[in-house]
């Protein structure tokens, strides 16, 4: 339990009153600097090198056209597209893990990925026509992912663990499906799905960033409403039904707001591994207290997301690795990090 | 005995598998062939097929399975932990990634350089985990380990991901090896696969005595004389042992490892010798009913066997993970 | 805790500013991209792409990006070299069988995942994208310079050769190109001797089971037009290949030619084509024992395809009959 919070300071208005976590909003605000920085440096470096003062000139319109073009074309809406992926990421990984206590609750271990994937490839496959609106269609994936999951699971069970291993199974069964179809299926089409299924964030921009960070503000606006109740959680669902919270009605809302960030999420440039499993836990790490707050998590997703972006555009020009790829290759190792140095706090 | 009765299915459905093929050798073919009959036409082909073809293919299906649902078994009991498996620990990633490096690197192209490298892949996968699981401390939550799998599987992928990039050959070839099919399996192949597994199986039975006082946790074996610390050591090499050869061998099977031992549960839980023995034995027999239908379903073509088992496996561990006794069982 | 905190934050917050230092510091004026001129050499013309966009192109462009397979192949095969070009299929450069024309062009990056970097940097005035494209690529890119579909997904290699001719203004070159190709076909045919009776196979090899190209793929379409026959169990429409096949079904890739396509480079591909002749399964077919088993090379054999892949596909055919003799 964070030791701060007894001496955090308190609002008290004639309608609520609500608690101001002093040191979370200390990180976030470090965390959004960093997310600064990290979005200046992938404006500024790629296969073309910019220096700050030109960046700045181009963003304000009055430096060459070449240059903003570039940069307000081309570079600034990709990373804008990778920052929201990353954070509505984060933010459905942030609430899975919350609610269930566990570190391993994260959309892609249940099948989220799968499911959307296989939208994705029953639209190419059946409907090529709507093939524009893939982006549509990979949310909707991810959301029956997560209600055949609560379907078949009919409840979380201690430590999610249930939860857990139902979606691993679901997840496998998604998977085993999506190779069949992709096996089976034309090639032609299969070109348009793998490319998407790598997770790459080229060609994206202002058209998916919009509606999904309009999504991940929502969830946000929504989530901090149930923060109390979430918070209860940790304490445990006897006790939190105890305080008079209403179990199973914060469960079903925080499910699903994780569905719809992670559908988002996934819906921007394809699935992304393991964003959503550690950006919550790499931000209770440097918190220190396994107590979350869901804004810091949406923006070390982000910040993940947009520096696998910008790792995977200079690290072997012109091939260009993608965001995926990097994110789950670099994750990887921040996970295996952490886990090596434990700190005694936060699992 | 129940174990005898595994045993005899197990034997039948190895002889049902005998006669159903993707191409015109169907049973009633086999039977006749089998029961001299002398006018049989193309008999040459029916031949050909079950020996070169079917033979080491269920061989091949029979020794994998083992493998996967032994491993699967040994890992369950050393970490005491049910979610333990090949696939979710990323051993089975560091053995493709062996392979894959083998392939790309240093040119391993026959049966047995293959399985050098997958198991010098598995080793390295499991090593790691159990390294950074232990990290934690003798305390560590059976969740530290599935978490470090993760992790470490999340790398061999990206490895893996970032060495296709480079060259389609490899891409290509790996595509579909990666699915985990006993095709194209070659009677050549199944000495060098006994001579790895064998090794595994033996270090297994090594351990026997030694995972079933770890079942006490580790001060309790201690104090009887058992060395937590060597099983465990004996147990790794074997599992590596295992997994590699079988990876060599057939690719990737997810879920093997997961769904034999908890079938294995049902039939044999208290003791540890018969309980492993049990796993390799479903093992086995899911590995020889997923190929057969993979031959079967989608004539002339043949299905991934992996995806086969995923299919079978899948909806029983969302079926067992939903009864409630399991449950209990679960929230170690 | 409160301290290390904060000194994450110091130090993260200096490691910043002090990497984007220096790299303003090391690139303060050598800053590589030019700035595009603007259409400033005015000629142009509008012409009606494959898609049905109308696009308004240069009447002489100079630096023509090629983005697909097809489209590279096509400017070659026409006597362009464009500016830049994506990397062959899972490959880390341009497609090994075009050799040295590719000399002097800049790699824009993976197959359909270019990098608009460096296509700002190379500053093209015409860029040709035929086959798939990502959307949000395509209008990214109609940015920088007129985009021309030339051909649809799906497409043969005369339809891209047509769509890339008519955004060149090379329709003479391509009449040129296809009467050097029919005059080659001839040359084949009596090479071949009598094709029309002859049935043919193309195959991907892969040691878990072959897998056979679909009747409307590159490679069929190219031994169509010599005037080899497709085997009945392989008269399936599509332009790519089948699944794997079965090695206990192995008979539908009989035929009297069998073509088997490997993409690896020369040492592996020879120990590929070993260990398919000693599978006891191939060894039974009519095409090991009394017709012909030819190795080529399937980067060109079982990809989309090209006016100069079609031309070596004639050569690789040519040879294997006069080796044959």
């Amino acid at each position: 339990m964070s030791d701060s919070f007894v001496t955090d300071p308190v609002v008290r208005t004639r309608f609520c009153s609500f608690r101001l976590p002093r040191r979370a909003m200390e990180l976030n605000l470090a965390l959004m600097a960093v997310m600064g920085g990290v979005l200046l440096c992938s404006l500024a470096l790629g296969e073309t090198r910019l220096a700050p003062g030109e960046v700045w000139a181009a963003l304000t319109g009055a430096g060459e056209v070449g240059h903003g073009l570039l940069v307000n074309a081309i570079r600034l809406p990709r990373s804008c597209a990778a920052l929201t992926a990353g954070a509505a990421l984060g933010l459905a990984g942030a609430l899975l893990q919350t609610l269930t206590r566990n570190r391993l609750a994260s959309p892609e271990v249940l099948g989220v990925n799968d499911g959307g994937l296989m939208a994705v490839m029953i639209v190419v496959l059946f409907l090529p026509s709507a093939s524009s609106a893939l982006w549509m269609v990979s949310a909707g994936g991810a959301y029956l992912a997560f209600l055949l999951l609560m379907v078949f699971s009919r409840d979380i069970g201690a430590h999610g663990h249930r939860f857990l291993v139902i979606g691993i199974g679901l997840s496998q069964l998604l998977r085993a499906v999506n190779e069949l179809m992709l096996s089976a299926g034309q090639l032609q089409h299969v070109t348009a799905v793998y490319v998407w299924s790598v997770g790459s964030f080229v060609g994206r921009g202002y058209a998916e960033a919009l509606p999904v960070s309009a999504g991940v503000l929502f969830c946000l606006g929504w989530s901090w409403r149930l923060q109390r109740d979430i918070d209860l959680f940790s304490y445990g669902e006897a006790t939190a039904a105890g305080v008079g919270v209403r179990t199973t009605s914060v469960k079903i809302q925080t499910v699903l707001l994780a569905a719809v960030s992670a559908g988002l999420g996934i819906s921007v440039g394809g699935p992304l591994a393991f964003v959503a499993l550690a950006a919550p836990v790499a931000y209770a790490r440097l918190l220190g207290s396994p107590r979350l707050s869901l804004l810091g998590a949406a923006l070390c997703g982000g910040g993940m997301t947009l520096t696998g972006d910008w790792v995977g555009r200079i690290l072997l020009a012109p091939i260009e690795l993608p965001a995926g790829l990097v994110c789950r290759t670099l994750g990887g190792l921040f996970l295996l990090w952490l886990l090596v140095h434990p700190k005694g706090r936060g699992r | 005995m129940r174990i005898g009765a595994v045993i005899l299915v197990l034997l039948a459905f190895v002889l049902l598998s005998f006669g159903f093929g993707s191409g015109e050798v169907s049973p009633v073919v086999v039977l006749r062939y089998l029961f001299g009959a002398t006018e049989l036409p193309d008999r040459e082909h029916v031949e050909m097929v079950l020996w070169s073809l079917r033979l080491p293919r269920i061989l091949g299906a029979v020794l994998v399975g083992a493998c996967f649902g032994l491993a699967g078994a040994l890992l369950q009991t050393i970490t005491r932990n049910r979610l333990a498996e090949t696939d979710l620990l990323g051993i089975n990633g560091g053995a493709a990634l062996g392979v894959v490096a083998g392939m790309a690197y240093v040119g391993a192209a026959t049966a047995t350089e293959h399985m050098l490298a997958a198991f010098v892949g598995a080793l390295g996968g499991t090593l790691a985990v159990v390294v950074v699981a232990r990290r934690g401390g003798e305390t560590s939550s059976p969740l530290r380990l599935i978490l470090a799998g993760l992790a470490i599987a999340s790398v061999f992928q990206g490895v893996l991901g970032f060495i296709l990039l480079e060259d389609q050959n490899h891409l290509d070839r790996y595509r579909f090896w990666v699915l985990g099919s006993l095709a194209g399996v070659r009677t050549s192949q199944l000495a060098p696969a006994l001579a790895g597994a064998v090794p595994g199986w033996v270090l297994a039975v090594a351990t026997v005595r030694g995972c079933a006082a770890l079942n006490l946790g580790d001060e309790i074996a201690e104090n009887l004389g058992h060395r937590p610390g060597r099983t465990r050591l004996l147990a790794v090499l074997s599992v590596a042992l295992l997994t590699g050869t079988a990876v060599s061998l057939s690719g990737p099977v997810v879920l093997l490892g997961l769904v034999a031992p908890y079938a294995a549960r049902h039939v044999e839980r208290d003791r540890m010798g018969r309980f492993l023995l049990c796993s390799a034995l479903f093992g086995s027999g899911v590995l020889v009913v997923a190929d057969t239908l993979c031959r079967t379903i989608v004539r002339p073509y043949e299905a991934p066997a992996s995806v086969l088992v995923a299919l079978v496996g899948a909806p029983l561990l969302i079926h067992i993970a939903r009864s409630p006794r399991p449950l209990a069982a679960l929230d170690r | 805790m409160k301290n290390s905190l904060s000194l994450f934050i110091r130090t993260t917050v200096a490691a910043f500013a002090a990497a984007v230092l220096l790299f303003s510091a090391g690139c303060g004026d050598a800053s590589r991209t030019a700035a595009p001129s603007v259409s400033e050499t005015g000629a142009t013309r509008t012409i009606s792409d494959a898609l049905g966009n109308d696009v308004t192109i240069p009447v002489r462009p100079e630096r023509v990006l090629a983005l697909s397979e097809a489209d590279l192949d096509a400017m070659l095969a026409l006597g362009v070299t464009p500016a830049g070009a994506c990397a062959g299929r899972g490959q880390a450069s341009f497609p090994r069988y075009l050799g040295e024309e590719t000399a002097g062009m800049t790699l824009l990056g993976a197959l359909y995942r270019p990098s608009v970097d460096r296509i700002l940097q190379v500053d093209p005035d015409l860029i040709l994208a035929g086959g798939w494209l990502d959307a949000g690529l395509e209008e990214q890119l109609r940015r920088i310079a007129p985009v021309v579909r030339t051909h649809a997904t799906g497409d043969g290699w005369r339809d891209a050769l047509r769509g890339v001719a008519s955004a060149l203004d090379r329709e003479a070159e391509a009449k040129a190109f296809l009467s050097r190709y029919d005059g080659r076909l001839e040359a084949v045919r009596a090479a071949v001797g009598a094709p029309g009776e002859l049935e043919a196979s193309v195959v991907r090899w892969n040691p878990k089971g072959p897998a056979f190209m679909y009747a409307d793929s590159f490679s069929r379409g190219v031994l169509n037009d010599i005037g080899f026959r497709v085997p009945e169990a392989q008269q399936v429409p599509g332009p790519a290949h089948s699944p794997v096949l079965s090695f206990e079904s192995l008979d539908q890739i009989d035929a009297d030619w069998l073509f088997l396509g490997t993409l690896s480079g020369e040492g592996e591909a020879a120990k590929t084509l070993e260990h398919a002749l000693s599978h006891p399964a191939f060894a039974r077919l009519r095409a090991a024992t009394e017709g012909r088993v030819v190795r080529v090379d399937g980067s060109v054999w079982t990809s989309a395809g090209g006016p100069l892949a079609a031309l070596k596909i004639l050569e690789d055919v040519e040879e294997a009959a006069r080796n044959g003799e």
